[in-house]
């Protein structure tokens, strides 16, 4: 019989070490800004206090005079926001007849260009952003963005807390379990998070409904057209969709996440129509007096008629009300023209029965055997992939170029006008125009809706875009981009078309292109395409006819102002200087460049205004309620513009100087963003159900028709002077403003209870209980994060984060103590083939581990961050005969981290693109001080004491659709999402160190970690969890993912199953460590019978891929796995994502200690009968089992 | 945890109504009367009750089998649990809470020159109480709850020879957890409330350090406490901010069983019974609440062993408590 033995004693020590050490590096780094990825230390921030709120704003502590490039300050919009909060407290809170008593802060973000806005009703929390981009007031159809946004997130927060049954403090509380079963090698995981819940329809939809309800928001053209185009093309979410936020991802639901907020506040107008105003409320009232498995049940219980009853009622509604109000356009001549896209004909512009039914049989043959649901799927993504973000179609004076604005870029098309069929009616065939169209074409990086111009006769445009947007070569191709300071503004930019030209062989031709790709590539894009300066913030550009200058929007603090410029960034005037809010919209130059056309919205009024280019005089166009946008001033005189006449944006026109409105198109989606060709013909931005797409309407077929009568024109002048000069004071919040103070901002605090039950033997208990306990200020400057633990393990873990500086800093603490039952096999002939005289003997076990760190991190970007950290930690453990922790080993790291991570795709169960990479760099200083072992251990056959060594790790995932290779099959299989996933992981140390410092691998079932981590769970799934040790570790995963099935949100109790996918794959590898000397003459043996080296340098390093690995006896490992994987979620949003994996390992393993994962410790000689092993895993299937676990 | 706790307090009792602070007074809570008296068996919907309390017990002899008491000749043992709770209002009609002691005992013993002191974490406990029922004016409250007692404290001797004069460290931990379920109820006539408890303790079998297998190796052994039933009646009277009451507190231990694991979800069915392990016992607490605010209680209270009947696993006091009478203080804060 062998007497214990210092690793099998540690071996669930080790465990727990490495478990703690990954949770804490982890941990140390958690925290992340809500909003912001940058801590923005330039700032400072101010509050005002009001009656019912604080709105904390930040200040730029340098001034724009002290030469600060990115001065910014939200005063005015803080006041703003301080002002319609306090108007609109009492009318919401009354909705629900819930006077909150608690203050509720408001965080203004000025930082970033983009749209912001979010709530946390129970940590009394709400961010929005001063600036609202464009897409905001493109599908809500206002721009009045802060009482809409204000009383949107407002209305969350009262709608929420009146909703929730339970204390505002408690998120919910997971119950989870893990039970390993290292005999069957079964591992099953489950866990059920259970909080609040309620249907996103009712949430998104309910918030624009009350904002309607207490008279802020109201319901819009740009609303309706949204449900319209949606009713009409059959698209509206099923009764089980319109239930869960959980994104609606993948192609062929374009716009879904709008739909649920516009169908949501639709049936709410519906339920008022049929049930009173306060409908929606009552059902959070109904909901607030207790917690529910299916939150819909509310409607039955308020209305006495169930949801899906109601959903089906008010789909009839308002398929009739659209049908009807189709019909009634139809009937007035419809003049919609035809979607450009491309040069030949669209498949889905039937004409005849003929086409119809070919339609029709390529989109069913898609989804052969898949039924109508599919077949309706495939078409809507054959409708969606020409595009769904094509805004702003604009053709450059000469006509030579065509472009757009997608998201992300400005594609610009070298195409004359007659090469478009749906203006000419012929489809485009020369050759040679095709060939150039091909070969010249370009897309230009620039940011989303925020326009471009042509300008006159040159090969440039002026583009608005990022200052970042056009990096060094090295960040464009690898998307690894250091940020110092956290911005990234739009400006202007002009673009050199012809500086992008090069000669490119085909055949024997050499024929000029701006196809550009790669490092070169990315080095022309920069030389090619420059900032204009002084025009940060800029956006919308037009320029002059004359070439020279260009009028563009300059945003600053929640408002726009009219700026001219000229191309080279000299001459700056500010044609306005509002700063009340005034939002401009798009601009466009006369013909003689001497004045301009600006649509522009402030004080709820939005009309077109002409501005005189030298004298800055504004005057109105027209004053009315409908809305007037996308002014284009054409050559011809006229100014074309779109316009919600009657309910359904329709483009219009008007010569400035007769005061002749006529109406252009008479559609039945909605049509926007005209521009009128060289040619005469019209190109606008037409919205479907299937994206904003590229129109044309040959001018042959306009509609044409007076519209005089829509239009007010001759508004009073008196009336209009007072509205433009008039600004709001708000200059009274002066006395309630201070300075930021953090400890008088601290957020409500969460706390989510946890329960765990983690078992792996079933002799003892593994039922634990805490909570996870956070509470940080508003401006997350200063935050603390809790875990504490109950249970037979005991743990507690702390964290303070300072996110004040550049840096953001971490300090961990944590200390964990376990207690855990094993089983000892004693053998008395130490025969392991010989069972009878086998008896297994159990032991009680407490260990501990203390872990302190400190991390610097640092983000670079929102993919790439890097992290220096410090921490230093102890292993200890307890037996019946020591009366307190014996130290096992003391050791410090210090070391740096880099994390990139662009890994991206439609569900997180099949990411498709991009890659994460992970690289850890450490030196460890290492102490074992056990004293009965001498403070030294044998690990490899060397005395370990005190040692140094130096750790490198890397971790590379790589995802990708699979390429088509030219194969048919291959490219169905693409577009349906199969991918390749190759999942790498190297390491190496420097030096033989003890097996607690070694490289770990083996199968994990990941909720060993906790939910959904990415820790490594399928590399080397076919072996027991911690088998594989060394200093050396190369594994090579490869992975085949398919999606199986899609259900489309299908609803089954309170669990919502999205999706269904398919994964193979097999891993290659070992891990190497250090050989005890053979030769007898070097080695002693010790009281274990341990071969030890006389001499250290005896020890021989193992050679990956040459040698056999001795700790597991094998050159190379391989392992098969596959798995299914589950996209689901539970409670309307709470993810419940799950798994089945099946993998096998092909080689046996040994090593010492508990390497078979049954808990007991083999103490008979193995069957390899030596002294490097005492248990063996014999090649078999392993099984994960995951139910709400992540994967 | 308790620097944390400690900090939540002061945070809290700094926070005022007109503050916008972290901790501020929500729409949502609960109304929760100022008197003890008509208050509820559950916390209530949003509030968070933090306790600090200590109980000091110091004992000069044990109950023996037979239900004697019996005095030690020099022996002075001192058992004190310094404790912390929790109870937190995740609904209207359930609350969560949790208890973490940390136990100072000492030992002393003229005759063998013993003096033996030792402070560490208890056995921790949590679980659930939910109100089915609740009535107004007079309060009446019903509620069912269950405990999970975990068994995190020292289960070391520190010494392979078992016994009273031999260990060198307490063993506070029985090694095994239990689970609880039990019922209460409580109504108030005019200024006194009636309280009753009903509860079943199941205590699970589990191998422990400090139960030693001596035939081979000295490997750990199994051992399993009895079950246990607990009935408990207290009767209150209100007097202003003071709440005076006293009852009786009951409890029936199954015997004691211990052995070697066997295979399978049962691990401890071949264990056997210890004679005369079982027990009844039975108490007398008393003791006042003073209500100084809403949010501040001071609960000081006395508990007289009147009837035992133990095996005296000296010192376990969760198996086999000495016997002495139990002083109790707690400082219950809530927000």
């Amino acid at each position: 019989m062998r007497p214990l033995f210092c690793s099998s004693l540690l071996r669930p020590a080790l465990r727990l070490g490495l478990a703690a050490l990954v949770m804490v590096a982890a941990d140390q780094t958690a925290e992340a800004k809500f909003a912001q990825t940058y801590n923005y230390p330039d700032l400072k921030w101010k509050s005002i206090e009001t009656e019912h709120f604080v709105v904390h704003y930040p200040v730029s502590r340098r001034s724009a005079e002290d030469g600060n490039d990115h001065y910014l300050s939200g005063e005015w919009s803080a006041r703003k926001i301080a002002k319609v909060s306090e108007d609109m407290w009492a009318p919401m809170c009354e909705e629900f007849n819930y006077f909150l008593k608690e203050q509720i802060h408001i965080v203004l973000l000025d930082q970033p260009d983009g749209l912001e806005g979010f709530t946390v009703p129970n940590f009394d929390w709400i961010e929005i952003s001063a600036n609202p981009g464009k897409t905001f007031a493109r599908g809500r159809g206002r721009m009045e963005w802060f009482s809409d946004v204000m009383v949107h997130e407002f209305a969350h927060v009262v709608s929420l807390k009146a909703n929730s049954p339970f204390s505002e403090a408690f998120l919910g509380v997971s119950v989870g379990t893990l039970y390993q079963d290292g005999i069957k090698d079964i591992d099953t995981g489950v866990e059920v998070f259970i909080g609040d819940n309620d249907s996103v329809f009712w949430t998104e939809g309910g918030a624009e409904y009350w904002s309607d309800n207490a008279g802020w928001n109201w319901w819009t053209a740009s609303r309706d057209m949204n449900i319209r185009t949606t009713v009409l093309d059959d698209r509206l979410l099923s009764y089980d969709e319109w239930h869960t936020r959980d994104g609606k991802r993948g192609p062929g639901r374009w716009n879904d996440h709008e739909r649920y907020y516009q169908q949501g506040y639709n049936f709410g107008l519906y339920l008022r129509q049929r049930f009173g105003d306060e409908t929606y409320a009552r059902f959070a009232l109904e909901s607030g007096k207790g917690w529910r498995l299916q939150w819909e049940t509310v409607i039955e219980d308020v209305l006495g008629v169930d949801a899906e009853t109601l959903y089906n009622d008010w789909v009839a509604y308002v398929t009739e009300r659209y049908t009807r109000q189709a019909d009634e356009i139809r009937a007035r001549g419809l003049v919609e023209g035809r979607e450009i896209a491309g040069f030949k004909g669209l498949d889905w512009e039937v004409t005849d029965a003929e086409s119809r039914d070919k339609w029709l049989t390529q989109a069913n043959d898609e989804g052969k055997g898949k039924g109508r649901e599919r077949a309706k799927l495939n078409r809507e993504i054959r409708r969606e992939r020409t595009g769904t973000w094509s805004w702003e179609p604009r053709v450059s004076p000469d006509g030579k170029y065509w472009a757009s604005l997608a998201a992300g870029a400005v594609s610009v098309t070298r195409a004359d006008e007659e090469m478009f069929p749906q203006l000419t009616g012929v489809p485009a065939s020369d050759g040679e125009k095709l060939e150039q169209a091909g070969l010249l074409s370009v897309a230009l990086p620039a940011s989303f809706e925020h326009g471009f111009d042509f300008v006159p006769g040159q090969d440039k445009l002026v583009i608005t875009a990022s200052e970042d947007s056009y990096r060094r070569a090295f960040s464009a191709v690898t998307g690894i981009h250091g940020e110092l300071d956290g911005y990234d503004w739009d400006q202007l930019y002009v673009a050199d078309l012809d500086a992008l030209l090069k000669d490119k062989k085909i055949g024997n031709r050499t024929v000029k292109t701006r196809e550009r790709k790669g490092l070169k590539g990315a080095k022309a894009y920069r030389e090619a395409v420059t900032p204009i300066p002084n025009t940060q913030r800029g956006s919308n550009p037009a320029v002059s006819p004359d070439g020279n200058r260009v009028a563009f929007i300059e945003y600053a603090d929640g408002t726009h102002n009219l700026a001219l410029i000229d191309l080279d960034g000299n001459n700056k005037r500010l044609l306005t200087e509002w700063k009340d809010g005034t939002w401009l919209q798009g601009i466009d130059w006369s013909p003689d460049g001497k004045q301009l056309v600006v649509a522009m919205f402030r004080q709820f009024q939005q009309n077109l205004y002409i501005v005189d280019v030298e004298s800055g005089e504004m005057k109105p166009l027209m004053w009315d309620s409908w809305e007037e946008a996308d002014p284009h001033w054409s050559d011809d005189g006229r100014i074309y513009f779109s316009a919600d006449i009657d309910g359904v944006w329709n483009i219009y026109s008007v010569d400035p100087a007769q005061g002749d409105f006529r109406q252009l198109t008479n559609v039945i989606n909605g049509a926007m963003s005209p521009q009128i060709t060289p040619q005469g013909n019209l190109v606008y931005n037409g919205y479907t159900s299937f994206g904003w797409k590229t129109y044309g309407v040959p001018k042959h077929s306009f509609y044409n028709r007076p519209a005089e009568h829509h239009f007010q024109a001759d508004p009073e002048p008196a009336m209009v002077e007072r509205a433009l000069g008039t600004q709001e004071d708000l200059s009274y919040f002066e006395a309630s403003t201070h300075k930021y103070r953090w400890w008088k901002s601290l957020m409500a605090p969460y706390l989510v209870p946890l329960v765990r039950l983690d078992n792996d033997s079933k002799t003892n208990w593994g039922l634990s209980a805490g909570f996870q306990f956070m509470i940080q200020d508003y401006v997350e400057n200063h935050g603390v994060f809790l875990y504490p633990s109950l249970g037979e393990d005991t743990l507690f873990m702390g964290q303070y984060y300072f996110q004040k500086w550049y840096p953001n800093f971490f300090l961990t603490g944590y200390h964990l103590e376990t207690k855990y039952n094993s089983g000892f096999l004693l053998d008395d002939d130490d025969d392991p083939d010989t069972t009878t005289d086998q008896t297994v003997w159990e032991v009680r076990r407490h260990q501990s581990v203390d872990i302190l760190g400190l991390a610097i991190q640092y983000p670079w970007s929102y993919a790439l961050d890097t992290t220096l950290f410090a921490q230093g930690r102890q292993f200890g453990f307890k037996g019946t005969d020591d009366t307190g922790f014996q130290t096992y080993s003391q050791s410090l790291a210090a070391g740096l981290t880099v994390n990139f991570s662009n890994a991206g795709g439609a569900t997180p169960a099949n990411l498709t693109r991009g890659r994460n990479v992970e690289l850890n760099l450490t030196h460890n200083w290492t102490d074992i001080v056990y004293k009965p072992y001498a403070g030294v251990a044998v690990d490899d056959g060397e005395l370990l004491d005190k040692y140094q060594y130096n750790e490198a790790e890397l971790r590379y995932v790589e995802f990708m659709r699979i390429p088509s290779l030219g194969s048919g099959l291959l490219k169905k299989a693409r577009d349906k999402g199969h991918v390749v996933q190759l999942d790498t992981r190297f390491g190496f140390i420097d030096r033989n160190v003890d097996a607690n410092n070694e490289f770990r691998a083996g199968g994990q079932h990941p909720f060993f970690w906790g939910y959904g981590t990415l820790r490594p769970n399928t590399l080397f799934a076919g072996f027991p969890p911690f088998s594989l040790s060394g200093e050396t570790m190369a594994i090579l995963n490869l992975a085949y993912r398919f999606p199986v099935h899609d259900w489309h949100r299908k609803q089954v109790g309170p669990l919502f199953f999205h999706g269904l996918y398919a994964q193979f794959g097999a891993t290659a590898g070992n891990l190497w460590s250090f050989a005890p000397p053979e030769d007898p003459s070097l080695f002693y043996r010790n009281r274990y019978g341990e071969r030890v080296a006389y001499d250290s340098g005896d020890i021989k390093r193992e050679i990956p891929f040459i040698d056999e690995a001795h700790k597991n006896g094998n050159y190379l490992l391989y392992d098969a796995m596959a798995e299914f994987r589950l996209n689901a979620t539970m409670f309307h949003g709470m993810a419940w994502n799950s798994f089945l994996r099946f993998a096998y390992g092909f080689n046996e393993v040994r090593g010492y200690g508990d390497v078979n994962g049954d808990d007991i410790y083999d103490t008979s000689d193995s069957a390899f009968g030596d002294e490097l092993s005492n248990e063996t895993e014999e090649p078999g299937l392993r099984v994960y089992i995951g139910l709400g676990t992540g994967w | 945890m308790l620097t944390t706790a400690l900090t939540s307090l002061v945070l809290a009792l700094c926070a005022g109504d007109a503050h916008a602070e972290g901790f501020q007074v929500k729409t949502m809570r609960d109304p929760l009367p100022a008197r003890e008296y008509e208050r509820g068996l559950v916390i209530g919907k949003g509030w968070v009750e933090w306790g600090f309390g200590a109980d000091v017990k110091s004992a000069k002899g044990y109950w023996d089998s037979e239900g004697e008491a019996q005095e030690w000749e020099n022996a002075r043992f001192l058992h004190t649990t310094e404790r912390l709770h929790v109870r937190y209002g995740v609904t209207r009609r359930a609350e969560l809470w949790m208890k973490l002691p940390f136990h100072y005992q000492s030992l002393t013993n003229d005759e063998t020159g013993a003096d033996l002191t030792q402070f560490g974490i208890g056995d921790p406990s949590f679980g659930w109480k939910v109100e089915p029922f609740r009535g107004m004016a007079p309060m009446a409250s019903w509620i069912v709850y269950t405990a999970y007692k975990a068994p995190a404290g020292n289960e070391s001797p520190g010494s392979y020879i078992g016994g009273p004069s031999t260990f060198n460290a307490f063993v506070v931990s029985t090694g095994t957890p239990d689970l609880s379920a039990g019922s209460a109820f409580k109504q108030q006539f005019g200024p006194l409330a009636l309280t009753a408890d009903l509860s079943y303790t199941r205590r699970f079998s589990g191998v422990t350090m400090w139960a030693i297998e001596t035939t081979n190796n000295q490997f750990a052994g199994r051992i399993k406490p009895g079950d246990i039933t607990r009935a408990a009646v207290d009767l209150m009277v209100q007097l202003g901010p003071a709440a005076l009451h006293g009852g009786v507190d009951a409890r029936h231990r199954q015997d004691f069983k211990v052995g070697t694991t066997t295979d399978g979800w049962f691990p401890g069915r071949n264990l056997e019974p210890i004679n005369e392990s079982s027990g009844f016992m039975l108490d007398v607490p008393a003791g006042v609440v003073l209500n100084l605010t809403r949010g501040f209680d001071i609960d000081l209270g006395v508990s007289v062993p009147v009837v035992g009947e133990d095996l005296q696993f000296f010192p376990i006091e969760d198996i086999h408590p000495t016997r002495g009478v139990t002083y109790s203080g707690t400082l219950e804060l809530r927000f």
